[in-house]
């Protein structure tokens, strides 16, 4: 939340300087969504645990040059936390998991009210996982950078007289890096044996695949725009002989402020802001 | 075109998956007993040391199988095919049982009996506790004495400062870990700590790294330092039988390379694999031995260790209120 309050804070400083010139304007979008939650985490159980959380998630965009309408910048942050369970309702798995990340995209316009945005994203991911059933291993950490390939796919429509956005934001892991403790060795031992091998793997398709598709329907209102959205991410790994997969299912809601309030979309922002998101 | 595209965006991205899904069970009888003898044949650290056939005890237990009739002999089953293991950090975990194997320490003497630690003779009733530790002065306060009886009870470098201080004064000292069944680790290697002059190599430790019987981690060297606040530079005598397991046996594993140590009583216990669990598919938690530990000659500490001086406690000697062992530490410090 704090992170968000910043990203804001800073775009709304950059986005009201005086205006002689083509500025770039920001915009941010922050959501809100429960989630379906399913874990497994080959470190502490085979089996799969499955529950309800709930999920922040903020993102930022703007052209990265004024003089350039093709390519803009993007970041983003997202916050999961959710409680599981394994199908017997003999243990359970707190989860705690953020996602910063930040990346370029190019905007073709192939149709009349359509865009598509390809590009790349790097991302940090960490998550932490406690497990209520220790016998030697209490928790388990999730760590990772990854290269993604993110993609943007926006249609402009117009129901009954209001201007409606359909979205889709697709990411995949390409590659990276990540951590991943080897079976049966406790964080204990790897801190005080400074037992560090088998524990950092690069990854690319062999051992990662991950799909977070985030579908958004956009109403502009008065002053800002809203968002309701559906999102699916899953992510599966391999390593150390182990399997995690994690899938979050999650209906959203949220808005998009463009930072300087123009009146909602019936009315054009003025000439000299140039917004990458309309 | 505009009004097909206004209709719908479908979105079909398929990816290539390239990593194998986990493997699950069914919750079954047949689903739950393959999910256990799994984990024992792709994670126990001792099939191979142990020389147990895991593929045969399979067949037998299968046979078995059929004639199950209730979650109870279920369970009975399944705690008998681990005690094949004949593994103390072997257990499988229910809502209503828990199996173990207890023949470690059942088939032995238990060489230990409280109510003469607590007679006049030892402790008495006039003893101090300290982070767990029990301890008092023997032989006219010449021979200090600690019974420490569960490395889950903590404590601190304060607690070993006075106690220490305590016993300052003493010209040996008896370290009683009888009847210590484990605990945490690091508490052994704290404690062992103290009685070391230098940093010195006292063990190995491996990890499993794949599914097959002898696939290991190269072994990670388990060092023993000195302490330097807390220093026993006088003699010290360690009481061990049967029921010093787990931690406790890797504590006296640590403390067979002290300078000036010397392990007296029973053989260990054993217990030297570092435990780990799974689920199964009903939610039963099965512990099994996961990394075996190895002396620093790289012997697996798995069966126990044998004490420097074998003394078994006497029933003429517990009659006349004597506890065989600790007299027989006595001596060894008077003799020093």
């Amino acid at each position: 939340m704090a992170l968000g309050l910043a990203f804001g804070w800073v775009s709304v400083v950059k986005a009201q300087q005086p205006a002689d010139k083509d500025y770039l304007l920001t915009s941010f979008t922050t959501q809100y969504g429960w989630s379906v939650l399913d874990l497994t985490d080959g470190y502490l159980s085979d089996l799969p645990y499955s529950g309800y959380g709930l999920q922040f998630s903020a993102t930022s965009r703007r052209f990265a040059n004024p003089e350039n309408d093709r390519l803009s910048m993007r970041t983003d942050f997202s916050l999961n936390a959710g409680a599981v369970m394994n199908q017997p309702q003999s243990a359970s798995i707190s989860y705690v998991g953020a996602n910063v990340g930040y990346g370029l995209q190019v905007h073709f316009k192939p149709l009349r009210n359509l865009q598509l945005l390809v590009g790349g994203e790097g991302d940090a991911e960490m998550g932490l996982k406690a497990y209520s059933r220790d016998v030697n291993n209490a928790g388990n950490m999730d760590l990772a950078l990854n290269l993604n390939l993110a993609a943007t796919l926006r249609y402009d429509l117009n129901v009954w007289h209001r201007p409606i956005r359909l979205q889709a934001d697709l990411r995949t892991p390409l590659l990276g890096l990540m951590f991943v403790p080897v079976r049966g060795e406790s964080y204990s031992e790897i801190y005080y044996l400074h037992s560090y091998d088998n524990l950092f793997h690069l990854t690319s398709l062999h051992n990662k695949n991950g799909l977070n598709i985030k579908y958004l329907i956009q109403v502009p209102l008065k002053h800002s725009v809203l968002n309701i959205g559906f999102q699916t991410d899953y992510l599966k790994y391999r390593a150390n002989n182990m399997v995690f997969v994690r899938n979050i299912t999650s209906m959203q809601v949220g808005a998009t402020y463009d930072l300087v309030l123009f009146g909602g979309r019936k009315n054009a922002a003025p000439a000299h802001f140039i917004s990458s998101e309309w | 075109m505009k009004n097909r595209i206004k209709l719908l965006l479908p979105f079909l991205l398929l990816l290539a998956a390239c990593v194998d899904d986990p493997v699950t069970f069914p919750n079954t009888w047949q689903g739950n007993f393959d999910a256990l003898w799994k984990t024992i044949d792709t994670r126990y650290c001792y099939l191979d040391y142990k020389q147990v056939n895991w593929d045969s005890i399979h067949v037998v237990y299968q046979n078995r199988l059929s004639s199950v009739s209730n979650e109870y002999e279920f369970f009975n089953l399944m705690g008998n095919m681990l005690k094949e293991l004949k593994d103390g950090h072997v257990n499988l975990y229910s809502d209503f049982d828990i199996s173990r194997y207890w023949n470690w320490f059942q088939d032995y003497p238990s060489n230990f009996r409280e109510d003469l630690l607590y007679s006049p003779q030892y402790l008495g009733s006039n003893y101090r506790i300290s982070g767990g530790m029990r301890y008092g002065k023997l032989q006219a306060g010449t021979i200090g004495y600690i019974y420490y009886g569960d490395f889950t009870a903590t404590f601190s470098y304060e607690n070993l400062k006075y106690l220490f201080n305590d016993l300052s004064d003493c010209k040996g000292l008896i370290l009683d870990v009888r009847n210590n069944g484990g605990g945490y680790l690091t508490s052994a290697e704290t404690l062992a700590s103290c009685f070391f002059d230098k940093k010195t190599l006292t063990g190995y430790l491996a990890h499993k790294t794949g599914d097959g019987h002898d696939s290991f981690s190269k072994p990670i060297a388990l060092y023993t330092d000195k302490t330097d606040s807390l220093h026993w530079s006088k003699p010290v005598v360690v009481l061990t039988n049967r029921l010093s397991f787990s931690a406790t046996n890797a504590f006296v594993s640590r403390m067979k390379y002290a300078p000036r140590a010397v392990i007296v009583g029973d053989r260990t216990g054993g217990g030297g694999g570092l435990p780990l669990s799974n689920e199964l598919p009903n939610g039963w938690l099965v512990r099994f031995s996961a990394c075996p530990m190895f002396d620093a000659s790289m012997h697996h500490i798995e069966w126990g260790l044998d004490p420097d001086v074998k003394v078994d406690m006497t029933a003429a000697d517990a009659n006349n209120g004597y506890d065989t062992i600790i007299e027989r530490a006595i001596a060894l410090l008077n003799g020093f």
